[in-house]
């Protein structure tokens, strides 16, 4: 049919036809019949839209970079790995996606002209104060941007911005609860409270033998000593066999005299310029011409360049552009100064800046480095070169020779590497090279722990290898009571003392529940006691555990105030009477202080409320994560 | 099949196909042609319409703009007012005009004008939001009601099955105003939903959350000084 259809394209009726399949190329383009399912797989599906693989790849791409510009060196590459960024910077793009698809379905749109105002008005992209139109297309370039692209991103973020300021601007806060958060934070208490000192309890509370023996016998279940091994291990790094590789002077001579050989000498040119920027008219390029006249004429360079260049920077040092190894300028640039004599003024260059009028300061000829400056880092480049092939040859054989071996003492022999020997150490690790998880791992395993089998050849890091097998295994263990009987012993005195002081303020308690007079009962017992009136919340005079107590306890009622007892970091006890609560006064606040204050809390609430707008449309959402 | 056709009979059967087929084709085509351009030029239109409303919307945004600690001058909030106003009349549909009439009831409060307050929230209410925003605006609503002391309509805002992520908040103001209505014991369930809710974003609510329910402890539920042994 299609053959024949093809036969007949001179036809009328086949060229109708034909029309009629152009229609969509032509409004749509030719992708519009390719179904594309983007570059790669998706990684989520938010609301039926997919994020692809690629755009969490720049997403991650670009946090890093903006890590990196932020802490500079200082942030950590663990940090910085894409394993690690992957999960926020995926949450964060669903969140964004949320955000975006509630505001564009409310028609929120960032304007054309407004985001070009943004970009002109941006100071990354400006030089000297202007708008710089090469450094903003080479600024996206390096963060993988097209500007089609990244004003796409901007408006997003423009309309991300209106969302959430539309939300969390608008907060605001009643008078009604402004006064009720002025009643609760600015309240005060009156409270009375007496101390009971540890002190004096402390010297007369001993701990018998007997009861500790007794506390040991019946919990031995918390002095369990963990099972522990102590391994034996042979490592070989490149490293550690670099030690005994020696090199002899001859062939550091010999690599020398070849590094020699291979040593180009790349001159460095000291260059100055007159730049003329491209002008529509075409009048840079007579501008330039009369001042090569001018140079011709004897005029000096560095005076004329002072007047007439464009590149104000260089201007100011007579044109002085400093030195370049032939590949610091453009090629146009670097071309035409290398054919200068020192003291020659080249014929006007063009290049993308414009025109340029070079002169060359100064020729460096740059020396071949001597065998004295050279021999060091020779000799050490050499040790590990030979050290890192005998290490891929040792590897190997330590492979073969531990294979089964009930000890490691005769594969150490034949290779000539020392055995170590570890001290014990638990699950949880122990120091040095049993600090590492995947050592540990392999001690504790079936294989090597149950079977007593030397391990396979681990490697712990690049170029660090260790085989190990067990020396000594110590199982669990209740520890000897000699060993823990100090523990238990501090332990055991501290509860005597907390309980006699509780006990002592509990009958204190119970008096004053039954009407005691506060004063009283305390001179009566000689313990100290203090008043404090209209306490703030903030009082520093106060014992801040004593404060936090006073204020959690439940108000007191007209006819009897609240009782109850805290003890202290210190270890002391206090009993406290609360016998009044004063609420805060708005009115004691000026007009102003009542605003800010307002002001403040309106701020917090459209924030806090913003912030649970985004987690409900983010519950509430279907999204599917990969 | 049409291997089986010569040429001319397969001119001749298109032919025929284009006698019964061909007008409707062609209506089919200009429909959808038309449609298409129709579309386009909807698109767009609706496009300018909204970057129309996100510039006076960004304006409004700048112009309500206080450093924390300020308060805001009597002309930059006549100017947020006229250009809320603005979005509200020309954009109805649009969310910034709902985000316009949130920053008017804002300024209402500001200005104790709590019924103007009220009706800019209504108007939000009124032009079917998004399920998260609605529940936002209840809750607003419900602190102006609150502030007016009409307590029975508060509640009635956040009487909502499942207030999702708002919960906290709800149940927070909800606690208020059952206090003010003398439930202290419906208020301390309420603070307590609060405090269990609380997402980590409110965590500035915390302090006053514990000082609210704190307030409406009574003497029989405060831990007799043995108790706090720990």
């Amino acid at each position: 049919m299609l053959q024949s259809f093809r036969d007949n394209l001179k036809g009328t009726v086949a060229k109708g036809v034909i029309a009629l399949m152009i229609i969509p190329f032509a409004m749509f383009g030719v992708d519009s019949l390719f179904l594309s399912d983007g570059q790669g797989s998706d990684v989520a599906v938010v609301e039926g839209e997919a994020i692809s693989e690629n755009e969490l790849a720049q997403a991650i791409y670009l946090q890093k970079q903006q890590l990196l510009s932020r802490f500079g060196d200082q942030a950590p590459a663990e940090f910085l790995t894409d394993e690690r960024l992957r999960a926020p910077v995926l949450e964060e793009l669903i969140r964004r996606r949320l955000n975006l698809r509630l505001g564009q379905q409310g028609g929120m749109a960032a304007s054309s002209l407004e985001l070009d105002q943004m970009i002109l008005s941006a100071e990354q992209f400006h030089v000297e104060g202007q708008f710089n139109a090469q450094l903003y297309t080479q600024t996206l370039r390096a963060l993988g941007f097209t500007p089609s692209t990244y004003k796409k991103l901007l408006g997003e973020e423009l309309v991300l911005n209106q969302l959430a300021r539309g939300f969390s601007g608008t907060g605001f806060t009643t008078g009604a609860e402004l006064s009720r958060a002025a009643l609760l934070q600015a309240q005060t208490r009156d409270f009375y409270y007496l101390t009971v000192a540890k002190d004096a309890i402390e010297d007369a509370t001993s701990i018998s033998d007997e009861a500790l023996a007794s506390y040991y016998e019946a919990n031995q279940t918390q002095f369990m000593a963990p099972q522990q091994l102590a391994i034996e291990y042979i490592e070989v790094s490149p490293e550690l066999l670099s030690a005994n590789v020696t090199v002899s002077e001859e062939d550091v001579r010999a690599q020398y005299e070849q590094n020699l050989a291979n040593f180009e000498a790349k001159p460095e040119r000291q260059a100055a310029h007159i730049l003329f920027e491209p002008k529509d008219d075409g009048s840079h390029v007579s501008a330039a011409e009369a001042v090569v006249a001018r140079l011709d004429a004897g005029e000096d360079f560095a005076a004329l360049a002072g007047e007439v260049s464009s590149d104000t920077v260089s201007a100011e040092q007579g044109g002085d552009l400093g030195y370049t190894a032939g590949d610091i300028f453009p090629a146009e640039f670097e071309a035409a100064l290398a054919e200068l004599e020192v003291g020659a003024v080249s014929a006007p260059v063009e290049t993308e800046a414009g025109l340029h009028i070079i002169k060359l300061l100064a020729l460096q000829d740059a020396d071949a480095p001597s065998f004295e400056e050279e021999q060091l880092s020779i000799r050490q480049t050499l040790i590990s070169a030979a050290a890192e092939e005998q290490f891929v040859e040792m590897l190997d054989s330590l492979g073969d020779l531990t294979y089964n071996a009930d000890t490691l003492a005769e594969a150490a022999d034949s290779l000539d590497l020392p055995v170590n020997k570890s001290a014990l150490f638990s699950r949880q690790g122990g120091d040095g090279i049993t600090a590492n998880a995947k050592v540990l791992e392999t001690a504790f395993s079936d294989e090597v722990l149950l079977e007593g089998n030397t391990s396979d050849l681990i490697e712990l890091a690049d170029n660090l290898v260790v085989v190990l097998r067990i020396i000594e295994n110590k199982p669990s263990h209740v520890k000897a009571l000699a060993d823990v009987s100090e523990g238990i012993a501090t332990q055991l005195k501290e509860e005597s003392i907390r309980n006699t002081l509780q006990s002592q303020a509990d009958s204190l308690q119970l008096a004053l529940e039954q009407g005691a007079d506060f004063e009283s009962l305390a001179k009566e017992n000689s313990l100290e006691w203090q008043v404090t009136l209209a306490t703030t919340r903030s009082d520093f005079k106060v014992d801040r555990t004593l404060l936090n107590y006073a204020f959690d306890m439940a108000k007191p009622s007209a006819e009897a105030a609240t009782i109850g007892g805290v003890f202290l970091n210190n270890g002391d006890y206090a009993l406290v009477s609360l016998n009044k609560v004063h609420g805060g006064d708005l009115n004691t606040m000026t007009e102003l202080q009542q605003k800010q204050i307002s002001q403040g809390l309106s701020r917090s609430a459209g924030e806090m409320e913003y912030a649970v707008l985004e987690a409900h449309i983010k519950n509430t959402a279907e999204v599917e994560v990969y | 099949m049409a291997e089986h056709l010569t040429d001319e009979e397969q001119l001749e059967a298109l032919k025929r196909w284009w006698k019964d087929n061909g007008s409707s084709t062609i209506a089919t085509v200009v429909i959808a042609v038309a449609g298409y351009f129709g579309w386009q030029y909807w698109e767009t239109s609706q496009q300018a319409q909204a970057e129309a409303a996100s510039v006076i919307y960004q304006q409004m945004i700048e112009a309500s703009q206080v450093q924390p600690g300020q308060v805001i001058s009597e002309e930059s909030a006549a100017t947020t007012g006229h250009l809320a106003g603005e979005l509200k009349s020309n954009y109805a549909n649009s969310l910034y005009a709902q985000q316009g009439a949130l920053m008017l009831a804002k300024l209402a409060v500001e200005n104790d004008d709590l019924d103007q307050a009220a009706a800019e929230i209504k108007w939000v209410l009124a032009q079917n939001p998004d399920e998260a925003l609605a529940l936002l605006a209840h809750l607003r609503l419900a602190k102006i009601f609150y502030s007016q002391k009409q307590y029975e309509a508060a509640l009635g805002e956040l009487k909502i099955q499942d207030a999702g992520a708002f919960t906290a908040a709800f149940e927070d103001l909800k606690g208020d105003i059952l206090l003010a209505q003398g439930d202290q014991q419906g208020a301390r369930a309420a603070y307590q939903l609060a405090l269990i809710s609380l997402l980590p974003a409110e965590g500035a609510r915390r302090a006053l959350l514990e000082m609210k329910l704190n307030d409406v402890k009574v003497a029989a539920t405060v831990p007799a000084a043995g108790d706090s042994k720990e």
